[in-house]
Parts: C-alpha cells; structure tokens; sequence
C-alpha cells in the first residue's frame, strides 16, 4: 500500500503545511513539538526549587544565590514527540454512500486518518490506529518512524467496513491498552448511544489523554432529503428495513437528528472534548487545516 | 338483495384497482442502504401500528369508494328473507269507501276526500305489476246480492273503473265489505294476495257490535292460505272545517198521507254551525221540479219556515228541500220526503143498532173519526169516505166497490151479504172491520160469514161477554207491546195514551184450531185478545173484541182514538204504514197497492193519464213495463215482483222517478243516510283496536302504504344511504390521509 493510494498529490501539498499540536502534556521518547511532563535539559526555563540533598551541583543557581545567599536549583521543560492514536470507525453506517454521490463515510475516514498520520509523521511525532466495528480489529502501537505510516495505510484498507458497532464498549477496551498519555483521535459518525460514548471517552480523559472526536456524516442524512416509498435497508444489522414515505418522515428524522446531534456535542463540551463534524461532500482537508488552524490559535 | 340496475352493480368491481395499486406497490419501493437507522426506527416505531391500521383504514375506504358508487347507481333494494319477487302478480281486493261522509272538502283544495280516495287507489293500481288481480269493492254496494257489489279487473280496466267512481250508497259497513273482500279473495289463485282499504274512519262507524264482528273477521283472514295482508289506509287524515255549515236536519209534513187537492203544511228546521247571521234561500222541488224559493234566515244558528204544497194527483210524490251548497259539506244541504196521495177511500159503516141520536150508532165514533173534515163541510180532503150502508142494503149496493167494510155489533148477516162479504174479501181485497157488541151473535157468523173453503172467515169465534168487576174502571189495554206497525207509536214506551183506555166490557174471542192467520195485535192486561187481524184471501178481516162505540170502552172518547182509527184503516186499506222515505243504499219498495193508486186511481181523482177507474179496480197500470230515471241520469228497467216494484241501485240522493210504458209515474227519494252526516274521527284506541282485531296494518296516507309495500315487495332501497356513505367516504379518504401523515410526523 503507498500513499498515492490513499491520499492525492494535492492532498498531500495541503496537508504537509500543516502542523498538529498537542494542546495538554504528552509523553514520548524523544524531544518534539509538544509539552512533556519530565523536566530536563532544555532550552525553556520553567523554574526555580530550593536546592535538596542529592541534586546536581551543577543546576544550583549561583547568581540567585548570590543575591539571596539560599540555594536554589534552576529546571527546564523539557519538549517531546506526540504519541497519537487514530480510532477508526468501521462499522457497517460508515459505508453509507450519499444520494449525492461522492465518496463514502468510511473513505472519507480513511482519508482523514491518514492525512492525520502523514501529518504526525512528517512532525516526528508517533501516530497508532485501532480500528474497530464490534470490537478491536487492528491495532498499530504508536510509532514515529515513517515506515510505520505504510502499515497505517495498509491497515486501513485492509478491512471493509460492515457489521454493527457499540462505540462505548470498544472505546473502553482499547483505552486500556493505550497507558502512555498522549492523543486519541476518534473518527466515527459517532451514531450511537451517546452516553454510553462520553462515558467510554471519559476513560481516556482519566487516563490524561487528549481526545478529539471526528464526526463523519453525510449529508444525507443531515437534511434527509428522501421522497416517496423507500426502503431503508440497515447496513449494520442484516434484513433490518424500514418502508416509509419518506417525505412525510423528514420533520421527525431531522429533529431527532438534531437532538442527537445536541447532545454529543454537550456531552463532548462537558468532557472537554473537541468535537470535529465533518460532512463527504466537504473537502476532508479543507475542514482539517480549518480545524488545526483554530486549534493553535487556541493553544 | 336485489338491484334494479344490476348491470352497473358490476362496477363494483373497480375495487380492484385501488387493491392492485396497494399490492403491486406494496413491494415496490426504492431502496436505500442507510446508516442512520436508528433514528428512523426510533420516528417510525411510534406510529407503527397506528399507522398500519390507518394505511389499511386508508385502503378499505379507497376499495370502498367506487364500490360504493356502483352499489349507488345500482339500486341496491334490501328485500325480506321470504319476499317474493317485486314484479309477483298481485291479486288484491281494493276496498273503497264511497259514502257521503267523504264530500266534505279538503281546506285550501278544490277536491274532496272523496277524490282524495280515488286519487290514492290510482296511485296504489298504477303501481301493482303487470298481470295483477285487481277487485275493487266499494262501500257503496258491498255485501248486496247482485254481481255489482264488486268489479274483478286488471290494473287498467280497474283504473277506467276509478274515473267513473261516484260518491254515494250506503254507509261503509266494515264487516260488509271486509266480508266480501275476503269471498273474492279466496276465490282467486294469486300467491300474493292483499286487501287495501282506504275509508275516512268515522266514529259512527265503529259500533260495539261491529268490533265483534272484526275478530271473527280476522279469525277468517288467519284461515287463509296463503294469508293475505291487510293496509287501512286513513282518507281523513284532517278534521273537515264545518264552521258556517248549514244543514236540514227536518222535513215534515203535518198530514200522514194525503189526498188529492188537500193543502199539506210542511215544516222546515234547519241548523247552522255557528251563530253568524245568514240570510240564504230555500229550495222546494217537487216531484223533481222546482216550484218555489224561500228565504231562510238563521239567527243564533237556526232557522225554521213552514210551506204548503198541493197535490193534485193521487200516487208518490217527494218534496225536497235544499239549500245552497255554499259550505263544505253538501250532503246535509237536502232533504227529501216521500208522500202519498191517495185518492179517498170509501169505507161502508154498518151499524147493527142504528139510531137518530147524537154519537148514539155504533158507527158514529168511527164516521168522525174516518172522515172529520167531510163531516164539517168542507171540500174532502179526508182519507176516507164514510158511507152509512144497513146490513141489508149491502148486496145491492155492491156496485160502488167500497174499500173496507166495517160491521159495528152486527148480529148476523144475511146468506146474501155473506156471500158477498165472501167474495168481497177474499176475491177483490178488500178489508173487514168486525167489532163486538151485545147484539153479536157468534154462532150465527160461524155458520153464516164462511169463507169458499167453508170454514168460518173471523179469525176468532166470538165468546161470552166478559164484564170487568163492579167498583173498578174496567179492563186496562195492554200497551207494552205493540209490535203491529199502525200501534206501534201509541206503546207506552212511545207516548202510552193507551194506558187510561177503559174496556167495560167484551167479548171473549176464542182461537179457532184451523186459524193459522190470525194476529192478536193488541190484548188486555189479563191476556185476552182485544184486536185480531187475519189475512184471508187477498183481503184482510180484523175483529175488535169491543163496541166501537163507548158503549163497552171509553177509547171512542180518548185523543188517540182518531189517529188510532186512521192509521189502522189506512195501514188495511193501503198496505202502508208511516211513509218512510229510504236513505242510499236502501232499496226502494213500491207495494202493488201504492202502485195502484199511483198508476190507476180507481176511486175519484185522475191520474197523470187521465184514466178512469175501471170495473174491478184492479192495479192495471202495474202490469207495464217500469223504468226507473235516477237523479244521476241513468236510466233502468225495474221489474215487478212479488207485487211489488223494487229498485235497488239507490246510489244517489234525490229524486227518482219511476215510469211505465203506459205513462204512469211514481217518485220516490233517496236521503243521505243520517249517520254520514256525522263528521266525527273515531278514537285512536278503537281504530287502533279495530285495526288490531283484523290483523291489518293501519297507514296513514297512501304515500305511507307505498313506501311500506314498497319495501315488502322490493325490499327498502338503500341507495340514499350508499350516497352518504360515498359522500362520507370522499371526505374521509384526505382526513385519513393526512392524519396519518400526522401520526408518522
């Protein structure tokens, strides 16, 4: 699997300009981008502490001493790479194609995963996939080397999307297997019991992780846009339809769309969550440079 | 269920195409794989069965819709379980009330309701089916012997029948013509069989007796196989308006029978329903023929007036009087009376104790009393001519032909006289007056005055004289019961001036074995007969067991021993009684006698033709051939029987003139019968129980009938209904649809 598979030429000119920043602390192995929790030796100061038995002489601060005639060491942040985890959905609704045409909710998603992973490559720091319907399917460690990013991609195409999905139970099964804090990107169309969802990302938010959920739709099935008798045939659940005129459906379907879409993104507010809605027919790396771009603002 | 357009009950079958759109598009839906099913499932799982059960409500009701339409334009008819086909035959007696009662107007119309009447039997012939037994029995003529009490038809011969149906007859008798309905009915062989009646059920129709009579009726109409049914149709339906209505309700004359020349009073009373002050006129007929018009003025809602009329010819003569028919009602605007003029008939007195003196003769009483005006002088206007004749001058006297012979205690007869008594009665009929006395010897009549048989002619051997006891009045009259028709008016029950009548003494009047033709019409209180009369031969004898002077009784000196006297020897001489004038339906009976004096007036004044009497005085004029003109102008043949001229088709009131091919005339009237005159509705209970009692159904229009027989024989169309359920169903159908677009939003 190369990358031009994944992602154009183009795509990729767009999305190496840009930049992923951690906004809180992670843990990695080697200096980068992003805030670590250890001091050492670096170039940003970040305080003084009263000197203590055992500390090196050599980061005692002389010139405070002279002036306060007491012992104080001097410490520096020390900055490290990003160990980002993409949680990719692919459970039978991420195939949805819309009636619009275009691409996919699953390509899409691939497109963003790995756009995310060449991103984070390119910045040294260590990107991981899981992807996931009922359960845990493949699962990539963190890695910044950039061969890892070939078996990223090979990992996303390798698995079409299909059967059901219980978001809140597989999240909480791979937040136990990701101990190093760091970034977990959740890209999914998040279609769900939400409560279930915030609790399962709240085991992340425990375990000091930065979270950020990418909602996939269609538009579709955003504005419903559907006439006459439809059958609409389940994609996850086999032999599950529903025959209905739709038309007279879309008032109902659209309020409980937006009450659902309410609440995830209170649910997410409240958890300190970015929550990032992208629709296929948008350009996925407009709406990600967008998004990076706000996100430094915000740092 | 039946249609009367079958043929587009088959677009019923359009139901289809709603049903096939529903099936083929049942599984014919676009399909799209969609990820957001639970958002769908959650919007559509609330109105799931709602929504089915109103897609399937929406289905019934488009199916049902050109069902419905074709059902509607079919004319469906719901029919009975055991109906029979509504083009069956029917066989139906149509029965008629035809009485005067039904001339009274209808408020706000120019018809009555006896147009009312026929108007509905067309109505109800017009819809009978093709080949339907239609006899029509009319109040008028039913339960009368002869063919025409009922007309057997199809529908348009019976319809032809209608258009020359007049008002009239007798009153409507209900078992009558219930009766004759049921003896046609069950002479025909239809399988659906019906009696319509349609009357204007007054009370004085419905007696206690009648009621009886009804359920044996109807015990009669449960016997019928298959049974028939029997509609009462009301023709009432409103009270007739009778303010301001006038009416005759008396035409008398003050002279029972009179005689050519005689000046006869009459009294008129009439009645108005109200008390406004109305002057109107009078007309008097006679004989057909208007002779004068009074003026009538009613105050305080009656009016009386009195005429006189002349008759100068002996025979049957009517008087009508009528006012203008200017109210609602005319058959009580007229009044007929019939009268006889006879010429006067000599009545021979012969006295057994003659005498000069003053009321002294046997006879003298009776001569007063026979012929009082004649004895004052002036010109004869008495009955009867009285001729003092001796017992001995009888047989050369016997020329002038006298009508009755009276013997006043006579004590025998000569063999001659007997002879000619004899002949005199049994042969020329005429009549014997007998009365007792104490020169009556009874053994010398029995062997004397015998009829050609040889037996003896009175009736009764005279007997002993029997004298009432010393210090009491004498014997009492038994005046209970007179049944004879000259004595029954004077019955203690009708004026009872009989009863202070002292019989002294008489003779004992002893039946004869071989008797069987005597009466005793009149007796004492003790049982004894005081009057006996016998028919012999064509004559009549009638033996008084008492003088005829007061000698024996005081009855010469009582008040109704004049009118006693007349009407018995007018009732002997003449056959009649109180002339009657008959009312419609009743028949008119003309006796052979009447006729005679009519036709041929033997004893004195001329007859219409100018006849002289002949001979034997004999009924000549009664041999010819009769017709009968009645007030409608038809005119029949009447023929002679039993001596007598009897007419029945009396169906009008008014005057009917009877004919002869040999230019005699006679008249006679018809009145309204008086119980048509009472326009009063009978109670709703006892029509209602009447009705109940024959087992008929009771409508009140005929529209009502149609509509019931209607549904009986083609079941109740329901067409009306499909068009409101149709017109229901449109409406629903969009209802339905959007409310079920509702449930689902």
């Amino acid at each position: 699997m190369q990358i031009g598979e994944v992602l154009t030429p183009a795509e990729r000119d767009r999305i190496s300009g840009l930049q992923l920043t951690a906004r809180q602390v992670v843990e990695g192995f080697c200096s980068g981008l992003h805030s670590s929790p250890n001091k050492g030796y670096s170039v940003e100061f970040k305080e003084h502490r009263q000197y203590v038995q055992g500390d090196e002489i050599r980061s005692i601060d002389w010139k405070v001493y002279g002036k306060t005639d007491r012992l104080y060491v001097r410490e520096f942040e020390e900055e490290t790479n990003l160990r980002a985890t993409l949680a990719v959905d692919c459970s039978g609704s991420m195939n949805y194609v819309g009636s619009r045409g275009g691409m996919s909710k699953f390509q899409y998603a691939i497109r963003l995963a790995a756009s995310l992973a060449y991103l984070m490559i390119g910045q040294q720091d260590g990107v991981g996939l899981a992807t996931f319907d009922t359960k845990v399917t493949e699962f990539l460690p963190p890695r910044s080397r950039a061969s890892h990013l070939q078996a990223i991609f090979a990992a996303l195409q390798r698995r079409p999307p299909g059967g059901e999905t219980e978001l809140g139970e597989v999240l909480g099964g791979l937040a136990v297997k990701l101990r190093r804090r760091g970034l977990v990107v959740l890209i999914s169309d998040c279609f769900g019991d939400v409560p279930r969802l915030m609790h399962a990302l709240s085991h992340f938010r425990h375990a000091r992780h930065e979270v950020l959920v990418i909602q996939v739709l269609d538009p579709d099935e955003v504005d419903f846009p559907f006439t006459g008798r439809l059958r609409f045939r389940d994609l996850e659940r086999v032999g599950v339809f529903e025959e209905v005129d739709a038309a007279s459906l879309r008032d109902a379907y659209r309020a409980k769309f937006a009450a659902f879409q309410k609440e995830l993104a209170d649910g997410c507010g409240r958890a300190r969550i970015d929550l990032l809605t992208m629709q296929t027919d948008k350009p996925f790396d407009a709406g990600l440079a967008a998004y990076l771009a706000s996100r430094r603002r915000l740092r | 269920m039946i249609f009367l357009n079958w043929l587009l009950a088959l677009g019923a079958l359009a139901f289809t195409v709603p049903l096939a759109i529903h099936l083929l598009f049942r599984h014919r839906f676009e399909i799209v794989d969609w990820g957001a099913m639970r958002f769908l499932e959650s919007v559509v799982r609330l109105n799931r069965k709602r929504l089915k059960l109103l897609n399937l409500l929406l289905l019934l009701i488009r199916c049902s819709i050109p069902i419905l339409l074709a059902f509607c334009l079919a004319r469906p008819v719901i029919t009975g379980w055991k109906s029979l086909p509504g083009d069956e035959p029917v066989a139906m007696v149509l029965v008629l009330d035809t009485s005067h009662s039904l001339a009274s107007a209808i408020e706000g119309q120019s018809s009555n309701r006896f147009q009312r009447v026929v108007n509905s039997a067309e109505a109800i012939v017009t819809a009978l089916p093709r080949g339907s037994d239609v006899i029509l029995v009319t109040s008028a003529k039913a339960g009368q012997d002869d063919e025409t009490g009922s007309m057997r038809g199809d529908p348009q011969e019976t319809l032809a029948t209608l258009q020359s149906l007049k008002i009239g007859g007798r009153p409507l008798v209900l078992e009558a013509v219930l009766s004759e309905a049921i003896r046609k009915l069950s002479e025909t062989t239809t399988e659906r069989r019906q009696i319509v009646m349609i009357s204007d059920q007054r009370a004085s129709d419905f007696s206690q007796s009648l009621m009886d009579d009804l359920r044996t009726i109807g015990e009669r109409v449960a016997t019928l196989t298959p049974r028939p049914t029997i509609a009462w149709v009301d023709a009432w339906k409103d009270l007739p308006a009778m303010e301001n209505n006038r009416r005759i309700i008396r035409l008398e004359p003050t002279a029972a029978a009179g005689v050519p020349g005689q000046k006869v009073l009459w009294n008129v009373e009439a009645r108005l329903d109200g008390d406004a002050a109305i002057t109107t006129s009078l007309a008097i007929v006679v004989d057909g023929e208007s002779i004068e018009s009074k003026p009538v003025e009613f105050r305080g809602g009656a009016a009386n007036l009195s005429f006189e009329t002349v008759f100068e010819r002996p025979g049957h003569h009517v008087v009508q009087v009528a006012l203008p028919a200017e109210d609602g009602f005319s058959p009580d605007d007229s009044q007929s009376r019939n009268f006889i003029v006879y010429p006067p008939l000599e009545v021979w007195l012969v006295d057994g104790t003659p005498s000069d003196k003053p009321l002294q003769s046997d006879t003298d009483y009776l001569a007063i009393a026979l012929s009082p005006f004649s004895l004052a002088g002036e010109r004869a206007v008495d009955l009867f001519r009285t001729v003092q004749v001796l017992e001995r001058e009888m047989d050369a006297k016997k020329d002038s032909h006298p009508k009755l012979v009276v013997l006043a205690d006579v004590g025998t007869v000569s063999p001659t006289t007997a002879k000619w008594l004899t002949d005199f009665v049994e042969n020329q009929g005429g009549v014997l007056v007998c009365f007792a006395g104490p020169a009556t010897d009874g053994e010398l009549w029995d062997k004397q005055l015998l009829m050609t048989s040889g037996t003896p002619m009175l009736p009764m051997a005279w007997g002993s004289i029997e004298n009432a006891s010393e210090g009491t009045a004498g014997f009492k009259i038994d005046d209970k019961v007179l049944t004879y028709p000259p004595l029954a008016s004077f019955a203690m029950e009708a004026k009872g001036t009989l009863g202070s009548v002292d019989v002294f003494k008489y003779r004992k009047l002893t039946k004869r074995v071989s008797s069987d033709e005597s009466k005793v019409v009149m007796r004492l209180q003790n049982g004894d007969p005081l009057l006996v009369v016998s028919s012999v031969g064509k004559g009549q004898i009638m033996q008084v067991a008492t003088t005829a002077n007061d000698r024996w009784t005081s009855l010469p000196r009582r008040l109704a021993f004049v009118p006693l006297v007349q009407r018995l020897f007018m009732h002997l001489a003449t056959g009649e009684n109180q002339i009657v004038t008959p009312e419609a339906g009743e028949p008119i009976v003309l006796g052979l006698e009447s006729l005679a004096t009519s036709a041929n007036p033997a004893a004195g004044p001329v007859g219409e033709k100018g006849s002289t009497t002949d001979s034997k005085n004999a009924p000549a004029g009664i041999t010819g051939k009769w017709q009968v003109s009645t007030p409608e102008g038809v005119v029949v043949s009447v023929p002679i029987e039993s001596n007598q001229l009897k007419f029945t088709g009396t169906y009008a009131s008014g005057t009917y003139r009877f004919s002869s091919d040999q230019g005699d005339v006679a008249y006679s009237g018809i009145n309204v019968p008086e119980a048509e005159l009472k326009l009063t509705a009978v109670e709703a209970n006892v029509r209602d129980d009447a009705t109940n009692r024959i087992g008929a159904i009771r409508y009140a229009s005929v529209t009502e009938y149609q509509n019931d027989d209607s549904t009986r024989r083609f079941g109740r169309g329901i067409w009306r209904y499909l068009l409101i359920a149709l017109l229901a169903a449109l409406i629903i159908e969009p209802f339905v649809q959007q409310r079920g677009a509702r449930l689902v939003s």
